[in-house]
């Protein structure tokens, strides 16, 4: 299987709370989409924790760190919709900060969720809902997270479920939505 | 081609006989022309004040003069400028031009545009290809300029160039660092200042500085590519708005609070800091105050190629605001929201999402994938 070239690759980093140990301040957003284009890979890293409404995740084959807790600071991702497009072929990562310390991301899921096409690795999802995937695999420590086998194809960049092997619910798959959003630019 | 030596027993520069071929010579040698040379070294009138529109080739205020050219009249300087001593000072008016065709090259004396009637005299850089340097301690001050050449600044003194009044960049002006340690800049600052045509661009390895009132209107027109252009608000307890345009991806856009309760508010439309944004604070208050980044009122929109940075350490006791608004946001780098709690409690970032979208698209060193 050839991958093509490679790059050294460089973390883009994100902070986009602060919280402390005299008061923690998570911001809240609204709508925030991590997205990369089709047959790029760029990684990403999440360093403090944050709130959103809705958290999409539309990649390919990246890697997102997420910045797992420590001692008397929350580093929940505290998330109402969450929502991962990838690639049945090349999969986006998304998975805790690469650490010495053993701990676990927190991601904490409230309301909807659209797992489609990811891996997970030393995820912990406990706090939050128990988080349905498809067509995804998980490493390492990750729990709370029910992997589902379905025959999801990308159609274009439409996904498109053409079977079903094991049906858990009835959920659509995602469609992608941020090249729609850049051509407004 | 000849000498022209400011031998003057009077003010009047339009005399033959105040002008000698040789310094300190005997006068008579005739009225400059355009390709002749001028020279002051101290042997003349200490007045030179002509009222009526003069020409020269090379214009030299050497080390030794101390007289004072007041030059209220229109003039075309076809060679170089270098003043290294005296007094060098535009005034009056209505609508006097100063064309500099040549090279300008500043090591002592004064330079200072002043104020008359009307539209303050205007400084045109007309040559192509022409350097400005300032290398002495003294500023230079301009009232209105046009580069309609291209024009490269830079010098060993911070500030290279002081406008008072408005900008037209019709060319190319290049702003270059002087040194590693001295990132030479150009200073737009005055009651009436800001840009009137540009047309051309704004580029190079320094900086410019805008010290941005809350009545000032930012054009959305020409090309910025300098490495920095900081807005300095200007106005306390003021909101600054920015209309929308585009910065090029070489620019860094630096917003700088400098009083309690000042608002930066940009505009309906979409933003392209195609570079990274920075914001700065350089006050130390002794209590807390506020700063506010607002793109909700008028639901502006940013698309930020670099890293967008709230200073860290640039706010040591203020409540900042971020208000997103409901407008789409684009990163294309990364995003650092962070405060130094070093100070104390009384520093607060408070990010404000409203009901948009941000869009974290990184770009950067990458991965191709070309093919399964």
């Amino acid at each position: 299987m050839s991958n093509g070239f490679s790059i050294i690759a460089f973390n883009v980093q994100y902070r986009l709370s602060r919280p402390h140990s005299s008061g923690v301040q998570v911001q809240r957003y609204n709508r925030i989409i991590l997205f990369n284009e089709n047959y790029v890979s760029i990684n990403t890293r999440f360093v403090e924790g944050f709130d959103a409404f809705e958290f999409i995740v539309e990649q390919y084959r990246s890697v997102s760190s997420f910045r797992k807790g420590n001692l008397g600071v929350s580093m929940d991702y505290d998330i109402d919709r969450f929502k991962v497009i990838g690639s049945e072929i090349y999969n986006p990562t998304i998975r805790s900060q690469l650490s010495i310390t053993p701990g676990n991301m927190y991601l904490k899921v409230n309301d909807e969720q659209d797992v489609f096409g990811s891996i997970f690795r030393d995820v912990d999802a406990s706090s939050g809902l128990e988080i349905d995937s498809y067509n995804s695999s998980f490493l390492g420590t990750t729990i709370n997270i029910n992997q589902h086998d379905r025959d999801v194809r990308s159609i274009g960049r439409q996904r498109n479920i053409l079977g079903a092997r094991q049906i858990i619910n009835s959920t659509p798959a995602p469609e992608p939505m941020t090249e729609q959003i850049k051509e407004t630019f | 081609m000849a000498n022209r030596y400011w031998v003057g027993a009077d003010q009047n520069w339009h005399l033959a006989s105040n002008w000698s071929l040789v310094s300190g010579g005997a006068g008579g040698a005739g009225v400059p022309t355009s390709a002749d040379d001028v020279f002051f070294d101290g042997n003349g009138n200490v007045l030179c004040w002509p009222v009526a529109d003069i020409v020269c080739k090379d214009m030299s205020l050497l080390v030794a003069m101390t007289e004072m050219l007041l030059l209220d009249a229109s003039a075309i300087i076809n060679g170089d400028f270098l003043i290294e001593g005296g007094y060098f000072g535009p005034t009056g008016g209505p609508d006097h031009t100063i064309e500099f065709k040549g090279n300008w090259l500043n090591t002592g004396g004064t330079f200072a545009v002043g104020t008359g009637t009307g539209k303050d005299p205007e400084c045109i850089f007309s040559g192509i290809g022409k350097t400005y340097n300032l290398n002495q301690v003294g500023a230079a001050s301009f009232q209105n300029v046009l580069v309609s050449g291209e024009l490269t600044l830079t010098g060993s003194r911070l500030s290279v160039m002081e406008i008072s009044q408005k900008l037209s960049i019709t060319g190319i002006m290049t702003i270059n660092r002087y040194n590693s340690l001295t990132t030479s800049r150009v200073t737009l600052n005055g009651p009436n200042a800001g840009f009137d045509v540009f047309t051309g661009e704004l580029k190079g390895s320094g900086r410019f500085v805008f010290r941005f009132r809350s009545t000032f209107v930012m054009v959305d027109t020409g090309t910025i590519s300098i490495k920095y252009f900081r807005y300095i608000l200007y106005t306390a307890s003021a909101v600054h708005n920015l209309l929308p345009r585009q910065y090029e991806s070489s620019c860094t856009v630096e917003v700088e609070y400098t009083q309690d309760a000042q608002v930066f508010r940009l505009e309906a439309g979409r933003h392209y800091f195609l570079g990274p944004l920075t914001i700065h604070c350089d006050v130390a208050p002794p209590s807390q105050e506020t700063a506010e980044f607002d793109c909700d009122t008028y639901t502006a929109e940013m698309w930020i190629g670099g890293k967008f940075d709230i200073y860290k350490n640039a706010f040591p006791a203020h409540i900042f605001t971020l208000k997103l608004g409901d407008g789409i946001h684009v990163f294309r780098n990364t995003v650092d929201f962070y405060f130094s709690y070093a100070s104390g409690v009384s520093t607060v970032l408070d990010v404000q999402a409203g009901d948009g979208t941000i869009i974290l698209w990184p770009s950067g060193s990458r991965k191709v994938i070309t093919s399964p």
